[in-house]
């Protein structure tokens, strides 16, 4: 009998640090902290969001206001976060928390953001090599500090972190706080390139501008980050289905003009994946632009403003990609989705490529709010009753252009009889057509 | 067509402030030369206009005596040939894009680019290419106008805010609606300079860019200066301590715009002020008695800031 033997498959921590952290981008690695904030703070409230309607509904109760606040701290020597949540107890942190990945059988029906169980610690070993942490909970929170470079030389399996409990939170003054020091090059530099922190503000706005409404202030650098919300005219197409445990509606219309005019940074496609914005302004072959579905996106699309809502309660089914900052074109949903996508944004896209006909533009920029109709949220229109989007009837036009060839002799013998050389071919025609017109057919 | 420069039809005789910011900067530069570098040495590349007031400061009280004077105004150019107080001055007819593409930078420099206009693509993109060219231990320092451009004037805070966004980008992405306000426009001018200066030497390796001069001043119209030199690290270290000693109003560390003030004072009113801000402690019969003709305390203390720069201008009759 042939002897087997055991063939070392272990993954090395180098490496496998390095996988994890390359394909994310810091503004990213700042989100996936905020996600996991956020997702705490929805925990006492994720019963209210388990389908789109219960999103709308929680985004249009006045009553629910901002409960836990988290606070980014940012320079080039280190980066602080800390939210004001429920915390997280030592027992969790031992047994989910720093796990890389999550079992199969390990699900959380409270969960929103946290997908994959890997963005806080990609985040921080994107970020620098000393990490602690620390987190105040009601049944005893824990204390963590690593030194990543001294982590990752240890071979020993399985791979742990050392924490300590701590006494439970009194008074409820629950939270967590994340100080990550001795920044790793790339990262110091990107944090005083003069517009990281403009970027990740912007990024935070636009990411979580329904989070930032109900559950969550967000602060970086004391300053209060401000939800960009999106309105839609509320003359728009809207389409919605469910694949399993995943709903998903799409609305597309007219977008907003800002400043005047229709702005490329406002239209095109946005995806949300349980409330949290995936892409923005999307106009590329992935939400079907300049594919099989919708032309190449023009400048004359630009009031072109769809959204796409996915929920689900398990957050895993949606079509993000790990980093939350794309999508995984070949889930299923996604494709079910595109092709939803293409099919009600035609007819947005047609009544846009129809303003510009030979005879110029037929619906003046003013006429494209009026077609447009009153500003909704996209929440709102997201969850809305199915409908179609009206276009605008077109009047039946008043001029016309009358083009025919005639020999150039003929025309210099026209100027010359009228005394007018050089009058040209397009006034030459005019007279003449105005000239049988008065004495042929006769003045109305 | 290019801008139509500003000293065509703006009469920069009596400019306070402005001369206030020169003196400024020479008193930076001094710094420079204390901490090593050859100041005496290097280039000086500023736009002159035809009244060539930084040039003849920079070779008076620095010895520099290699210069460049660009004006992309044809007719100004003219003017600015005739007008040239030394020989030694290049007057080149080249915008500041063509002069920092084509010039190998193989002189230590510095560069004061005073724009005639107000926050564009393409000052930002003039910046970017500055760092590719720049070496450890030159200057650069941008002045522009703090107010809205011309196209933006009567547009709202919202178009306003709209088209910093669409036409600077990433260096705009921290101007918020409140900075384009008309009253804070020029915060967002600064944040726009600031992120520019920020963003195009952070690739450098060699060196540190620090934006030490970081200035508003308003002599009619409302204008804004971003600059410093761009240092190895021990440079910057020994830069940054002087300057905390020597002029301390200014910022190494942070990003706040000092506002050079335009104090109108009679003679004996100065007489009054250079004796009560010299005085060792705050209670004094000088700041008595300026509290009583009616000076605020901020202005003492811009006073104060300032008594080594503030010119004094009289009339003589030739």
């Amino acid at each position: 009998m042939t002897e087997k033997l055991k063939a070392d498959a272990s993954p090395e921590k180098r490496l496998f640090i390095s996988l994890i952290t390359r394909d994310i981008p810091l503004v990213a690695a700042f989100l996936d902290l905020i996600d996991n904030s956020i997702n705490a703070a929805v925990e006492p409230a994720s019963h209210r969001l388990l389908t789109a309607e219960d999103y709308l509904k929680l985004f249009q109760d006045e009553a629910v206001k901002p409960t836990v606040d988290i606070f980014l701290s940012v320079s080039p020597e280190q980066v602080e976060i800390r939210d004001t949540a429920l915390g997280i107890s030592a027992k969790t942190a031992a047994e989910h928390v720093f796990k890389f990945g999550r079992a199969s059988n390990e699900a959380h029906a409270e969960d929103r953001l946290s997908v994959y169980g890997i963005g806080l610690k990609r985040a921080m070993f994107k970020l620098g090599n000393r990490i602690a942490i620390h987190s105040d909970h009601i049944n005893g929170g824990f204390d963590l500090k690593l030194n990543v470079a001294e982590w990752a030389k240890e071979t020993k399996q399985p791979w742990t972190f050392d924490i300590t409990p701590c006494q439970p939170a009194k008074d409820n003054a629950t939270g967590t706080k994340i100080i990550v020091k001795e920044l790793y090059d790339d990262s110091k530099r990107r944090l005083s390139d003069g517009i990281f922190l403009g970027q990740l503000k912007e990024a935070i706005g636009k990411t979580y501008a329904f989070y930032l409404s109900k559950f969550v202030n967000i602060y970086v650098n004391n300053e209060k980050i401000v939800g960009v919300n999106i309105e839609i005219g509320s003359n728009h197409a809207s389409d919605e289905f469910t694949v399993g445990d995943v709903s998903c509606a799409i609305t597309v219309g007219i977008g907003t003009p800002q400043g005047g005019s229709f702005r490329d940074r406002s239209s095109g496609w946005f995806v949300f994946c349980n409330g949290r914005t995936v892409i923005s302004a999307d106009k590329s072959p992935l939400t079907g632009w300049g594919g099989a579905g919708l032309p190449i996106f023009q400048p004359k699309h630009r009031p072109f403003l769809g959204t796409v809502f996915f929920v689900s309660t398990d957050a895993e089914k949606l079509p993000w990609t790990t980093t939350k900052a794309g999508i995984n074109e070949d889930s299923a949903i996604w494709q079910e989705a595109k092709r939803h996508m293409t099919a009600v944004g035609r007819v947005v896209v047609n009544f846009l490529d129809g303003r510009y006909t030979d005879e110029g533009t037929e619906v003046a920029s003013a006429d494209l709010q009026d077609a447009a109709g009153p500003r909704v949220s996209v929440m709102s229109a997201a969850v809305a009753q199915k409908r179609l989007f009206d276009p605008p009837k077109r009047p039946p036009p008043q001029n016309m252009k009358i083009q025919y060839e005639v020999k150039v002799a003929d025309v210099k013998r026209i100027e010359e009889y009228l005394g007018r050389p050089g009058m040209g071919g397009a006034e030459v025609g005019r007279h003449t057509f105005n000239y049988f017109l008065r004495n042929e057919v006769g003045e109305k | 067509m290019p801008p139509r420069s500003t000293a065509s039809f703006i009469s920069y005789d009596l400019r306070p402030a402005k001369q206030s910011e020169r003196r400024i900067l020479l008193d930076l530069l001094k710094i420079a030369g204390d901490c090593g570098l050859p100041i005496t040495d290097y280039r000086y590349v500023g736009m002159g206009a035809n009244r060539f007031y930084d040039f003849l400061l920079i070779h008076k009280y620095l010895g520099i005596a290699k210069m460049v004077s660009l004006e992309h105004d044809p007719v100004m150019f003219k003017r600015a040939v005739f007008n040239c107080p030394y020989s030694f001055i290049d007057v080149q007819d080249k915008t500041a894009a063509d002069f920092i593409s084509a010039d190998p930078f193989t002189v230590p420099s510095i560069l004061w680019l005073d724009y005639d206009g107000g926050i564009s693509p393409r000052i930002v993109h003039d910046i970017a290419s500055l760092s590719t060219k720049l070496k450890a231990g030159d200057f650069c320092f941008v002045t522009v106008f703090g107010g809205p451009p011309r196209a933006l004037d009567r547009e709202n805070d919202q178009a306003r805010l709209a088209w910093f966004q669409d036409q600077l980008g990433d260096v705009a992405a921290d101007v918020s609606l409140a900075d384009v306000e008309r009253a804070s426009f020029p915060d967002a001018v600064h944040k726009v300079l600031i992120a520019a200066f920020r963003n195009a030497f952070s690739v450098r390796r060699d060196g540190q860019f620090i934006p030490f001069l970081q200035v508003e001043y308003a002599d009619s119209l409302p204008m804004i200066t971003v600059g410093g030199g761009f240092l190895a690290d021990g440079q910057a270290v020994s830069f940054r301590r002087r300057i905390k000693g020597a002029l301390p109003f200014l910022s190494t560390e942070d990003t706040k715009l000092y506002e050079i003030r335009s104090l109108h004072l009679t003679e004996r009113e100065r007489a009054l002020f250079d004796r009560a801000t010299t005085r060792p402690t705050k209670r004094s019969s000088e700041r008595n008695q300026l509290k009583k003709l009616g000076f605020k305390e901020a202005e003492i203390a811009a006073y104060k800031d300032l008594i080594r720069y503030l010119p004094r201008y009289v009339e003589t009759i030739v």
